[in-house]
């Protein structure tokens, strides 16, 4: 288990619906179950608890990059708390990380883009942040497994002997 | 570097082949899984093993695809290069920045470090002020200056010199052929030969008055010794153990005072004390006269297959001395100061002035053509006036000091680096 097994990439647009319908209400007009629905972190909202996993699964990737030799840069702040109001520059170097995470390696060719901004998020666009995530975790463990290793060609070796 | 990105994998890590016909026409695809059970796995090959994004960023600043071959030739240090680091367990390719000197034959590539003739000149102290230096059949041999100035010899002047059990009034100048070391001497009223087999002794003399043998410089070439002197003299002699096999060279001005004798390229030149050149091609023959537009001359050389002569006004030089016309002047080398010795050895001439000015020191150069340098660490310091070359070492002297430098173009000093808690190498091989 890890952190990559916690990423949410099925967000709704019911979930995003439901969201909009709590936060309508405001918590004054909100029965006991919404009200600890709403603070518990909901599925169609984008709150400090989806920060920090998508920056805690930036940091395990990078680690995870390193491991197989490729380098990328980023700065994952992982400690997001409710009240804390993000930044344009926080939010922006949060981007940059899941760009150099991207671009570390070749991806799927449905591997979604990272969004250009924060702002006005849709539910797709936090789908495909980690979604993003997911990918290059699986393709880690893929390119890992094509591994070949010593002793088992030579140089100029054209196809495969079996 | 770039990993391969498989995406038709099994969860186990079977990867996909596909199976064709021999005519190539597809088959089906397979999943394949290497099932040889295995002693030891081997080490992977990829990117951790081979070329890291963080070795590539430490090599280029960035990580793109590269190769370890790249890479090699990236960190391939070239002779020359030098590496500061804490290691010292770089090699016997690498040489400690020390300022130690080492030979140039031992690490023939870093000659692109100057050679040590440029940096500081070993000196000792001679006995008496220096009037010439030669280099003869694999000797340096050394004249003091003035009366009973002795006459010393070495084969390397950093192991001392050899004083003569010779002590004439004045000794003029030597050299060597025909298996016979020659070296004349004389006093205010006779001239006299000194010879041997050997530069250790016994040495045999005979002698004249100076105004039937007035001789004072001495060369050897094609078979014979050519000796010129004062008031036009001129002798050859293929034997000289005998005044009388010396024999006088006929129609000279009288008016001509020799100064100094070279052969070289089949020709003998002689100069005097008045920008006369005289050269002839047959060491019994006569000499041919024409004057150069100089002060002064002061030596002449034969040097890497030309003749040069120094003198108050800048160096001349030809490959074909039978011509006034012939001789160029130096102009990479500085005359605003008199030059008064040139010499060329391990690929570098080496030239020495004197005067009055700011200009006097040791000047070095690759090429005629490359402008010489001079050598900062002696400049002014004295005004040498004889310089030779032999055995991979440059000596220089004075006749107003006792100071003789020497130094090698064969040898180099390392640069001097010193660091806290690091060193500094220089790749060498």
């Amino acid at each position: 288990m890890s952190i990559i097994d916690n990423l949410i990439y099925d967000r709704t647009q019911s979930d995003a619906d439901r969201v909009k319908a709590l936060s309508a209400k405001g918590l004054l007009g909100m029965t006991d179950e919404e009200k600890t629905e709403y603070l518990a972190g909901m599925k169609g909202a984008y709150n400090s608890s989806d920060l920090n996993r998508v920056a805690q699964a930036v940091a395990y990737l990078a680690e995870r990059l390193l491991q197989h030799g490729t380098l990328a840069k980023v700065h994952a702040k992982t400690d997001w708390q409710m009240q804390d109001i993000p930044t344009v520059e926080q939010m922006s170097i949060y981007l940059e990380n899941l760009r150099a995470i991207r671009n570390a390696i070749s991806v799927l060719s449905n591997t979604p883009s990272v969004p250009p901004s924060m702002e006005k998020l849709s539910y797709t666009s936090a789908n495909d942040m980690e979604k993003i995530l997911k990918d290059i975790d699986t393709l880690i463990t893929k390119m890992g497994y094509a591994y070949r290793h010593t002793g088992m060609f030579y140089t100029g070796q054209g196809g495969l002997i079996a | 570097m770039r990993n391969r990105i498989p995406t038709k994998i099994l969860e186990n890590g079977a990867l996909r082949y596909a199976e064709y016909n021999e005519d190539g026409s597809f088959i089906q695809h397979r999943y394949m899984l290497l099932d040889d059970e295995p002693t030891d796995e081997g080490t992977p090959v990829n990117k951790v093993t081979m070329l890291t994004d963080e070795t590539e960023e430490a090599i280029w600043g960035d990580a793109q695809d590269r190769t370890v071959d790249d890479a090699l030739s990236a960190v391939n240090y070239q002779i020359g290069d030098t590496l500061t680091t804490a290691r010292t367990d770089l090699g016997d390719n690498w040489l400690l920045c020390n300022g130690a000197t080492i030979s140039i034959n031992d690490y023939p590539k870093l000659n692109i470090l100057p050679p040590q003739f440029s940096g500081v000149w070993d000196s000792q102290t001679a006995e008496k002020n220096v009037a010439r230096i030669r280099y003869v059949n694999g000797y340096f041999v050394m004249f003091g200056s003035g009366s009973y100035g002795g006459i010393y010899y070495t084969q390397d002047p950093s192991l001392g010199w050899t004083k003569m059990d010779l002590n004439p009034y004045m000794a003029y100048d030597i050299s060597y052929g025909n298996g016979y070391w020659v070296l004349i001497f004389g006093s205010a009223s006779s001239r006299g030969i000194y010879y041997s087999s050997t530069i250790e002794g016994a040495w045999e003399n005979y002698s004249s008055s100076s105004s039937n043998f007035n001789v004072a410089s001495l060369t050897f070439g094609d078979g014979y010794f050519v000796a010129v002197g004062s008031s036009g003299q001129s002798f050859y002699a293929s034997d000289p153990t005998s005044s009388s096999n010396w024999t006088q060279t006929t129609g000279i001005s009288t008016s001509n005072d020799f100064t100094d004798i070279a052969y070289g390229n089949g020709f003998f030149v002689a100069i005097d004390d008045q920008s006369h050149v005289f050269y002839k091609s047959s060491p019994t023959g006569s000499w041919t006269q024409y004057g150069v537009n100089s002060k002064k001359f002061l030596s002449v050389k034969f040097l890497n297959g030309s003749f040069f002569i120094c003198s108050t006004t800048g160096t001349y030089y030809t490959q074909d001395p039978s011509s006034s016309g012939n001789w160029t002047l130096l102009s990479t080398l500085s005359h605003e100061a008199g030059q008064n010795d040139i010499t060329f050895g391990d690929g570098y001439y080496v030239a020495i002035a004197s005067g009055q000015n700011s200009k006097i020191g040791i000047y070095y150069s690759k090429s005629l053509t490359e402008e010489f340098v001079l050598n900062p660490s002696l400049e002014n310091s004295s005004s040498y006036n004889t310089l030779a070359f032999g055995n991979g070492i440059f000596v220089t002297g004075s006749d107003t000091t006792t100071t003789v430098y020497f130094a090698s173009g064969s040898k180099i000093s390392l640069p001097n680096i010193s660091l806290d808690k690091t060193y500094t190498y220089i790749k060498a091989k």
